[in-house]
């Protein structure tokens, strides 16, 4: 939620926020019992939260406002009633290509995520609603909001797998870079799952140092191999510990980046290329890695210098790596 | 190709021991046939890896016939006599009470149960583990159970969470499905976790005893509009559990519970 705004609340938002859920839910039915036009225009008020929606009409739907409802409130009317029963034959409320759906979506996860309810009903609705955002609308801004949402709900130990599901499916690295913040966070629980999701010791970037040493290593780390990273689309649901973006090495020893953050096979034309790929594929992954980092290196260095390297047998581009590496120390 | 300790395996002198037909069988003749060398340290170790996964092969057969539901983590159920459901829709052994009958009771009363496909895939490892390990041991292996997909595994299953190059998919393998065309409403139906059973079948949870066909059919049913791309079977890839490690702590609790000479 903009921050100008967030002392802007509605009347309901004001009263669930300084008196509780309960109080709210008692004068919105003193009104709803007064007047269902007038209980729906307060539902109607722009700076309405989604939160407050939630507790006053989706937990338990009222029937005599819903005639009332404005159109962002129907949409998640309609997309509250999918997910509690989606079984039930009915129109899609969340199909691609309407502005008015990408905007309550978006007015559900912006005003909904920063104090979300811990109950199934609610994540399962702010989960579908970030899924969607992402993948349907194709929404960047939608990320740092999820973001915070993820790492909320995991101090919460409420259920993160759809979000980072959502989350990676969007094959940005923007999304390694907002998780890749709270690596330096103070707070535990953050760093332990940034430092997861990211998979920092298998990379053999977790090491000595604070926080900021280790946040600095994996920007570093990003930074030199973002032109050659993939998402590898695993997911919490087929792996217990999901490699969720990896480097294409042989794009990175050949220099080749690709058009994507998708793994594409290198169409290589000239022999000699394909000779050199293939014994770098017998390599071992450590020594593979070795190769594609020294070629890095290399070629932003001096091109001429390269473009020979590659042209040695790999066992001498081997050996010249590991003398590079060491005159670099 | 069969080694124990060092020597290929005589095919004729092991499968009298098993009918013909029984996965254990066709599992003999699967890895003899292979080009893969399937290393043993002794009989007793080989024999215990086909049980096991003759164990998986039952066990998912039964979890199959149990009643258990297919719901979203969002949704999940669970009988709280046996367990506790956790905040992230796992369900987590109570206190005191027995993870043997905790296990058994999912394959008796699974309409008390609703998960996913991937718990209900440890489910299946947890109920073979048991018949092969018999209660005591069991108990005593597994004292605290958590299940959630491939989350807080034990030690002893750690491998099981996650897919693996393999040469040959062997009845008693975990397999995957993935739809990567999935509809981002149904975060659910991005994939299918299988066992992999015998005659190019399957168990997954959610769409019972099924070949790859019927699999693939019904994970494109939730694919985004205008997708292009299939759902598949990944190849070439399976979760195991670490055979030898499990028969090791097989032999040390058999051994614990026979009476000394």
């Amino acid at each position: 939620m903009n921050s100008e705004h967030s002392k802007d609340y509605s009347d309901l938002d004001r009263i669930r926020i300084e008196e509780g859920a309960e109080k709210c839910r008692e004068t919105f039915g003193e009104v709803l019992r007064r007047s269902p036009r007038q209980a729906a225009a307060l539902l109607n008020d722009d700076r309405l939260m989604f939160t407050t929606l939630y507790i006053l009409h989706l937990q338990r739907p009222h029937p005599r406002v819903q005639r009332y409802l404005s159109p962002r409130n129907m949409i998640a009317v309609g997309i509250a009633l999918q997910i509690r029963n989606p079984r039930t034959k009915r129109a899609d409320a969340l199909s691609s290509g309407n502005e008015s759906v990408q905007s309550a979506l978006r007015w559900i996860l912006d005003t909904g995520s920063p104090e979300e309810i811990q109950e199934d009903f609610y994540e399962e609705i702010l989960d579908v609603a970030v899924s969607v955002l992402l993948r349907a609308y194709k929404d960047a801004d939608a990320l740092p909001p999820a973001v915070g949402l993820l790492f909320s709900r995991n101090r919460n130990e409420r259920c993160i797998h759809d979000l980072v599901w959502s989350l990676f499916r969007f094959h940005d690295p923007r999304v390694l870079r907002l998780i890749a913040e709270r690596i330096r966070s103070a707070n535990q629980e953050d760093a332990a799952l940034a430092t997861e999701l990211l998979n920092i010791e298998e990379l053999g970037l977790s090491g000595k140092g604070d926080r900021e040493s280790r946040y600095s290593r994996y920007i570093r780390w990003l930074e030199e191999n973002q032109p050659y990273l993939y998402f590898t689309d695993e997911s919490f649901q087929c792996s217990s510990n999901p490699a969720f973006a990896d480097v294409d090495l042989e794009r990175k020893y050949l220099q080749r980046e690709p058009n994507s953050c998708e793994r594409q096979p290198l169409v290589l034309a000239k022999e000699e290329e394909k000779g050199c790929l293939n014994s770098f594929k017998r390599l071992s992954c450590r020594k593979q890695r070795a190769l594609s980092e020294y070629s890095q290196r290399l070629r932003s260095r001096n091109i001429q210098a390269w473009q020979k390297w590659l042209r040695l047998p790999v066992d001498e581009q081997l050996r010249a790596a590991k003398a590079g590496s060491e005159e670099e120390k | 190709m069969i080694v124990i300790s060092g020597s290929p395996l005589q095919l004729p002198d092991f499968t009298p021991k098993y009918p013909p037909n029984s996965v254990e069988r066709l599992l003999l003749v699967q890895m003899s046939e292979s080009g893969k060398s399937y290393r043993f340290d002794s009989p007793e170790q080989l024999r215990f890896e086909l049980q096991l996964r003759s164990a998986i092969v039952d066990a998912s057969k039964s979890l199959s016939r149990s009643g258990l539901r297919f719901e979203v983590f969002h949704k999940s159920e669970c009988n709280p006599e046996y367990w506790n459901r956790s905040g992230s829709g796992g369900f987590r052994l109570k206190e005191g009470a027995s993870p043997a009958a905790a296990i058994r009771d999912i394959f008796k009363n699974g309409k008390k149960y609703a998960t996913e496909c991937a718990t209900a895939m440890v489910i299946v490892y947890f109920g073979a583990l048991l018949n092969v390990f018999g209660e005591e041991a069991f108990n005593r292996l597994f004292p605290s159970i958590y299940l959630m997909n491939w989350h807080g595994l034990p030690s002893l299953l750690k491998e099981v969470g996650s897919l693996r190059e393999v040469a040959d998919i062997l009845p008693g393998d975990r397999c995957y499905f993935r739809n990567p065309d999935v509809d981002p409403k149904t975060p659910e139906m991005q994939g299918e976790n299988v066992i992999v059973l015998t005659d190019g079948k399957y168990y997954g949870h959610g769409v019972g005893i099924a070949g790859a066909e019927k699999i693939i059919r019904l994970l494109n049913l939730s694919r985004e509009k205008d997708s292009q791309q299939s759902a598949y079977f990944v190849e070439n890839s399976a979760g195991r559990p670490n055979f030898k490690r499990l028969a090791a702590a097989y032999g040390t609790q058999t051994a614990a519970v026979q009476p000394s000479a």
